[in-house]
């Protein structure tokens, strides 16, 4: 009923708290923390002017959580998945680092302005590997070429439809749009 | 509004799509009808399924692997503790010994008693039906598992790593079935209907119950279907034939 | 007849070994909700199908034992039972302790505690969790402004109104706490208005019993005594209460017998349960209500402290018993979705739950009762709670 292991987790807890309370106290009276370094993100600008991004950036993800949430809003502009795949790094090999390690784009500054964040324990930390590829790969953002280039991925060639004379020039409107 | 002008026109295009017979259009014209991403879900939707456990087979876990793959619900080998958005039943009548089997999951109620008691507003439902957690508000109190009649929902009992992107998930929260929202918002229909429709036998259909020229409004309207314990007047939007 | 009230005296040893004791076990519930924080809930025997474990079972039984211990401010102040008046403070002390006792297991036990501010900003309002929110801190509130009403000799003539507010409040709150089970209509054992009262008056059991033993010790460190004469009153008062339980118990199962629909929980509860159904003949009915009612009743003419405390301490097990078989029972009977069909599934359809209490959670639930007690010996150091019978009018014997 009472194992052996959430026996010394306890003890263990209970001794580290102790111990955290003790710590932060001395902690908090000395401590500097490093300058940030902050990589760049891959592109030329960010979503929003940078000196707007480096003030606001969490009214946007804030905003867009909930327009997502409950509205099903999808833009990208200000997703944080979006955030992700521009800000994440890559070592050596070639692997990505996720973006919430400690030396890494968000975290390094939120370090500095000892910032804790949670959104890291549920959202991925590095992008989805279709996703990716389809960022490097694509001049445009819009809707239309991503899932053409979708469909070509997949070896499908519907993608070819956009210039279909057949087309009524109306729907091709909207589709663009 | 700007919701209805563009469900109006969806109708519309799908409408004219129809007319016109277009062949290599058809994936685009499935494209125009997708809510456009600046768009807000609106009302004049009420997604839902319709499984026929006639077509279920007892065997057959498609619908489950599916949305497990998709949200990445591998688990610890901890059966009791970890999480289950969907899950197979197989039933056994008492007296006649008539055997049926039918996927439940989040029977997203009009009605939900989840929304009900959720302390926070957490749990919510969103205007086209689909009920969700937020998890961004979500203290992790259970009283929604506690209240929920299907036993849909469970609790993040562990820390979680690799993610999907677009469908976070994390440590101290509770979560169900979301009718795949992210794909919804897109058009595409639930992970687990698509692997019912490629991988298994076809027992699973989704759609929009408010929409009359849908395919799942006229399977509904033609042929009976019921609600699980429909005595607690939920009006569930997942509906069950031949059980 | 006015009462003089005093501190406890200064530098005894007793009283900083209460003091160590406790502080010690509440350190350790926290480290135990500490651990289970970070390591997940799996580390506890709750799981996916029964959610709320002893930690729950403990937390609410504080909740209605610090209702029912304002019971004894009222009897003075609502009834105007004044031999009951010099215990008023100690009795209103000891249902904001226990209050906040039962509060912070709850909060420690949530997915995120972290978000409790969430859970202060964010409301549903057609959620009881959302209205026990209220109640519960307004209860502090309204406990701690009844408390200054009896301490401020120029708000004296509030007590009996703010008394009577308190009195009450905590009929409401208890309602709330009953209703968290009884709106419940997907679990075949919640579903049932009768929760309510059963609720209300097991509040008033534990409320009584927390009060009796709680002012045993205190008054010993404090100097101050509390009569047989009123124990024995109390006591009594109780046993009522005690039989009052057992008919809304038995009115509950009958019920729940005459329907179909609910002949499996009942067979499982009341026969084939193991554990659940020990606990409920044994804990609940045996220890909880017969064996209190016949030491009681059964008693020539007073009833002796040792008879008074072994009745005080079976009520407790019987209330915690009862609160374990109807919130944990209650989750582990399977829900049933498709009646007259038998069910199989990999998430445990049909079956009944395994919940097996991990010490994690049995450390918890002690803490937060160290921590209420541990709060009201703090409290009755610090401002004169306890009577002070040398200034005391003999109007108590
Ligand atoms: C307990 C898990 C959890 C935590 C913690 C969490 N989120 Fe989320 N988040 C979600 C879920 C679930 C969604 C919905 C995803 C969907 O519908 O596609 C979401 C969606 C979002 C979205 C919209 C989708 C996107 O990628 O743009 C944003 C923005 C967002 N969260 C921001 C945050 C921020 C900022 C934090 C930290 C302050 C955070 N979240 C913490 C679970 C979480
Ligand atoms: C298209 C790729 C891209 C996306 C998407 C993107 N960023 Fe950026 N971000 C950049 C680049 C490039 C810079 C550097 C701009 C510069 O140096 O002026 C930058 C700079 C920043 C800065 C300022 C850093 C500094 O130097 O102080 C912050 C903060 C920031 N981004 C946050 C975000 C957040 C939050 C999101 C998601 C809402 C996001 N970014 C999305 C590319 C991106
Ligand atoms: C230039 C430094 C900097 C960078 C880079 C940065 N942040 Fe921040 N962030 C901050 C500061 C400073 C705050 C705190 C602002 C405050 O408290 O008012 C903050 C706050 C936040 C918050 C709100 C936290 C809360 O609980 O309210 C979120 C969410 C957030 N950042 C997300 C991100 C993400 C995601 C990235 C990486 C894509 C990122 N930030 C990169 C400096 C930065």
């Amino acid at each position: 009923m009472f194992s052996l292991q959430s026996i010394t987790g306890v003890i263990k807890s209970a001794f580290l708290t102790a111990l955290t309370l003790l710590l932060t106290s001395v902690i908090f009276s000395g401590a500097i923390a490093a300058e940030p370094v902050i990589p760049r993100g891959k592109g030329e600008f960010c979503v929003e002017p940078t000196d707007v991004m480096r003030k606001d950036h969490m009214k946007f993800l804030l905003h867009q959580r909930d327009a997502t949430v409950y509205d099903g809003v999808r833009t990208k502009k200000h997703s944080l998945n979006e955030c992700v795949t521009c800000h994440v790094q890559s070592n050596t090999q070639g692997d990505f680092i996720p973006v919430n390690a400690p030396d890494q784009f968000c975290e390094s500054c939120h370090t500095f302005a000892s910032v804790k964040l949670d959104c890291f324990e549920c959202h991925a930390t590095t992008p989805d590997s279709e996703h990716s590829a389809l960022r490097e790969l694509l001049p445009s953002k819009s809707m239309l070429n991503v899932m053409a280039f979708r469909q070509k991925l997949e070896g499908r060639s519907t993608y070819h439809a956009v210039d279909d004379p057949s087309l009524s020039e109306d729907l091709i409107g909207i589709l663009k749009e | 509004m700007t919701a209805e002008i563009n469900a109006k026109r969806r109708r519309l295009i799908k409408g004219a799509a129809a007319v016109a017979g277009l062949g290599s259009g058809l994936q685009l014209v499935e494209l125009a009808l997708a809510k456009s991403d600046e768009e807000a879900v609106s009302a004049l939707q009420r997604w839902g399924l319709l499984i026929d456990s006639s077509k279920c087979a007892t065997n057959c876990t498609a619908c489950v692997s599916g949305c497990n793959e998709e949200h990445n619900l591998e688990g610890f080998d901890r059966p009791e503790t970890d999480a289950q958005w969907i899950r197979k039943l197989d039933l056994t009548d008492q007296q006649t010994q008539h055997v049926s089997s039918l996927p439940m999951l989040c029977q997203h109620c009009e009605n939900p008693p989840c929304v009900d008691v959720c302390p926070t507003g957490a749990s919510f439902k969103r205007d086209d039906g689909i009920v969700l957690v937020d998890k961004h508000t979500c203290i992790g109190c259970r009283y929604c598992v506690i209240a929920c009649p299907y036993k849909a929902r469970s609790f993040v009992h562990e820390s979680l790593h690799n993610q999907k992107s677009y469908s976070p998930r994390g440590k101290g929260t509770v979560e169900s079935c979301t009718l795949c929202v992210h794909r919804v918002d897109k058009d595409l229909s639930p992970a687990c209907v698509e692997a019912c429709n490629t991988k298994g036998n076809g027992a699973m259909m989704f759609g929009d119950l408010n929409d009359a020229d849908s395919e799942i409004a006229k399977q509904m309207k033609a042929a009976p279907s019921r609600q699980v314990r429909e005595d607690l007047g939920l009006n569930t939007g997942v509906r069950y034939q031949n059980i | 007849m006015s009462t003089q009230f005093k501190t406890i005296k200064q530098g005894q040893k007793t009283y900083w070994l209460w003091v160590g004791v406790l502080g010690l076990i509440a350190l350790v519930g926290y480290g135990a909700a500490h651990h289970m924080e970070t390591e997940g809930h799996w580390v506890s025997g709750m799981n996916n199908q029964v959610v709320w474990g002893l930690p729950h079972v403990f937390a609410i039984f504080l909740i209605l034992a610090a209702s029912g211990a304002l019971n004894i401010a009222s009897l003075s102040s609502v009834f105007t039972k004044l031999e009951y008046k010099p215990w008023a403070r100690l009795s209103a002390l000891l249902a904001i302790c226990l209050l906040i006792g039962g509060l912070v297991i709850l909060v420690l036990d949530l997915g995120r505690p972290e978000r409790l501010i969430v859970a202060m900003t964010h409301y549903n309002f057609k959620s009881i969790f959302a209205w026990n929110i209220f109640l519960y801190t307004g209860f502090v509130l309204v406990a701690v402004v009844y408390l200054c009403t009896m301490f401020e000799r120029s708000l004296n003539k509030w007590t009996p109104a703010s008394g009577l507010f308190a009195f009450i409040w905590r009929f409401v709150l208890t309602a709330g706490t009953g209703s968290i089970f009884g709106f419940i209509v997907a679990r075949q054992f919640f579903d049932a208005a009768i929760m309510v009262p059963i609720f209300i008056v097991l509040s008033l059991i534990v409320g009584k019993a927390m009060f009796i033993l709680t002012s045993l010790v205190v008054t010993r460190l404090g100097g101050s005594y509390i009569s047989l004469s009123l124990l024995n009153r109390l006591i009594k008062l109780l046993g009522l209460f005690v039989a009052a339980e057992l008919f809304l118990v038995a009115v509950f199962h009958f019920t729940n017998l005459y329907a179909t629909e609910h002949h499996g929980v009942e067979h499982f509860i009341l026969l084939s349960g193991g554990g659940y159904t020990l606990l409920f003949w044994i804990g609940q009915m045996i220890a909880g209500g017969f064996l209190p009612l016949y030491l009681i009743f059964g008693a020539k003419r007073e009833i002796n402290l040792a008879r008074i405390i072994l009745v005080c301490c079976l009520v407790v097990i019987g209330a915690l018993s009862q609160l374990y078989v109807t919130i944990i029972g209650g989750q582990a009977y399977p829900q049933v979705l498709f009646p007259g069909k038998d069910v199989s599934s990999t998430f445990y359809d049909g079956v009944v739950a395994h919940y097996s209490p991990a010490l994690p959670e049995l450390l918890l639930g002690l803490g937060g009762i160290s921590l209420s007690l541990l709060l009201v010996f703090f409290a009755i150091r610090i401002l004169p709670f306890l009577p002070d019978q040398r200034f005391t009018s003999q109007s108590t014997s």
